[in-house]
């Protein structure tokens, strides 16, 4: 589900961070998507966990109208297989956006932003976030 | 040479379960001293026919569910062993974690499987056998890993492991960018989504690369210290306030693992076992009496691949007198099936001790193999 955010005046320093709960292998991508189609990789988490600390990714004035296009790969094969169906209720994912109009949100990932692929063994959530 | 073990095994296997048949009363479980890994269900007289595992809260409830639906009225038998881990929502975990890690600190967390701490529960209605009154039996317990410590190496291993899986979903992350516009998911996500799901099931026809994580995670820790305990009551005539204590357990298992080669799975292992039992379900003078029995000792086992030999000694107290068991084991595990089981010492009291055994266990190796005393 696409969220919202409205980053106000163009001096403003927006800041995102992505915080991942889960219990199986996991690795994060954000992407800055702009009008017109390009695509900008802006953080990735690292080899400890799908998390990206909150940090300034660009002033209001830059980022206004562009989407942050966040995915995140889960891999469970650490655990039984058995378990991997109710991984996709269990998982928790929380953008965290600061510094805009719209003050400090945490948007959590939504049912249509899952993909449950390979019988569950991977889970696939991508978030699209607008920037106002 | 295998067929010969395997035909030869039959047939003494057979033997022993055939004398084993007769003699019911006066067979001891080699493992009934560990710590169960359902207590509730060790404290009843009778094994609940099913026993529901539910892996999430809403089978948990699916199975309550039914039990209702398939009685005509409150369930006269039900049995379940859970994980509560597995039903809630861990914000702040992470996977390093989860695998008993701390990445900040660098170094492993020993309490660190405790969360993943199971609860058994049992409702079971009998009859009693001589004086035909109903029992419902209640029993719940639990189980619990306090401390596991692994080896430096499996540390290390599992550390490697976990880059290798990272560094593969960061190339089926790119792989994904590659084959689909991320950006299609503001103007079409229904085809975004539908093209993800293409992206990996095209993956699942090729040969994939292997996650070691689990295997390393099934390996023998270097030091573990396991818990339990489990309490019973009971109801007769089906009256609640004809309730009466049942029985009361507690375990603790203590194991220390070496490997003895860091090539090869010979270890030498050392258990020390702990037990209290409260039994709260002997009449006398037609009045329930309470009993104690409190069990300590160890175990020393040597382990190589299909062979381990082990000495056990228990020391056991109850609240009038003291006794003891002392006795050899081997296993020969002639396949994941087929494993030859023998055993000889002394059990438990002064009348009937000898423990006197060559089995065989078909299956998978439970722990439950039955040593007959002569």
């Amino acid at each position: 589900m696409k969220r919202t955010y409205d980053t106000g005046i163009d001096t403003n320093q927006i800041t995102f961070g992505v915080i991942v709960g889960t219990v199986g292998t996991a690795y994060t991508s954000v992407y800055l998507n702009r009008s017109g189609g390009q695509n900008t990789k802006i953080k990735e988490s690292d080899i400890n966990s799908a998390n990206i600390q909150d940090s300034i990714i660009g002033d209001a004035k830059t980022l206004k109208n562009a989407y942050l296009l966040s995915r995140t790969t889960i891999d469970f094969s650490n655990i039984n297989p058995t378990l991997w169906p109710n991984q996709v209720n269990i998982v928790v994912i929380r953008y965290h956006l600061a510094g805009g109009f719209s003050g400090d949100q945490v948007y959590n990932q939504d049912i249509d932003d899952m993909d449950v692929v390979l019988n569950g063994q991977i889970l696939v959530i991508t978030k699209p976030i607008k920037l106002l | 040479m295998k067929q010969f073990v395997i035909l030869f095994s039959m047939m003494f296997g057979f033997i022993t379960f055939a004398f084993s048949q007769t003699k019911t009363t006066d067979t001891i479980s080699l493992k009934d001293l560990e710590t169960p890994t359902s207590p509730a269900f060790m404290l009843l007289d009778q094994t609940p026919t099913t026993i529901e595992h539910p892996n999430s809260s809403k089978a948990f409830v699916a199975s309550v569910l039914n039990t209702f639906n398939t009685t005509t009225g409150l369930p006269q038998n039900y049995a379940v062993d859970f994980t509560p881990f597995w039903f809630v929502k861990h914000p702040n975990l992470t996977s390093l974690s989860y695998m008993g890690y701390n990445a900040d600190k660098h170094k492993q967390k020993i309490f660190g499987n405790l969360k993943l701490a199971s609860i058994s529960f049992a409702y079971i209605t009998s009859t009693d056998s001589i004086t035909k009154n109903q029992i419902n039996n209640v029993a719940i317990g639990l189980r619990f890993n306090l401390i596991t410590i692994r080896s430096k190496k499996d540390i290390e291993d599992l550390l490697a492991a976990n880059l290798k899986a990272v560094s593969l979903l960061k190339e089926l992350d790119g792989g994904l960018d590659a084959y689909v516009d991320r950006g299609l998911i503001v103007t079409d996500s229904a085809l975004y989504h539908k093209k993800v799901q293409k992206y990996y099931a095209d993956l699942a026809s090729k040969p994939a690369q292997k996650n070691d994580l689990r295997d390393i995670l099934n390996r023998k820790p270097v030091f573990t210290l396991d818990g339990a305990v489990g309490y019973n009551n009971f109801f007769l005539d089906n009256n609640y306030s004809n309730s009466h204590f049942g029985r009361f357990g507690a375990w603790t298992t203590l194991n220390y693992a070496k490997n003895l080669d860091s090539l090869s799975s010979d270890y030498i292992n050392f258990y020390a076992l702990g037990r209290y039992i409260s039994d709260g379900t002997v009449l006398v003078n037609n009045k329930y009496t309470t009993q104690n029995y409190y069990d300590f000792g160890g175990k020393l086992e040597f382990e190589f691949r299909n062979l381990s030999i082990g000495y056990e000694y228990i020391y056991r107290s109850n609240d009038l007198t003291g006794t003891f068991r002392s006795n050899g084991q081997i296993k020969y595990k002639v396949s994941d099936q087929v494993i030859l089981t023998g055993a000889f010492g002394k059990n438990f009291g002064t009348n009937n001790n000898l423990i006197s055994l060559l089995g065989i266990n078909w299956g998978i190796s439970t722990g439950n193999e039955q040593a007959t005393i002569k």
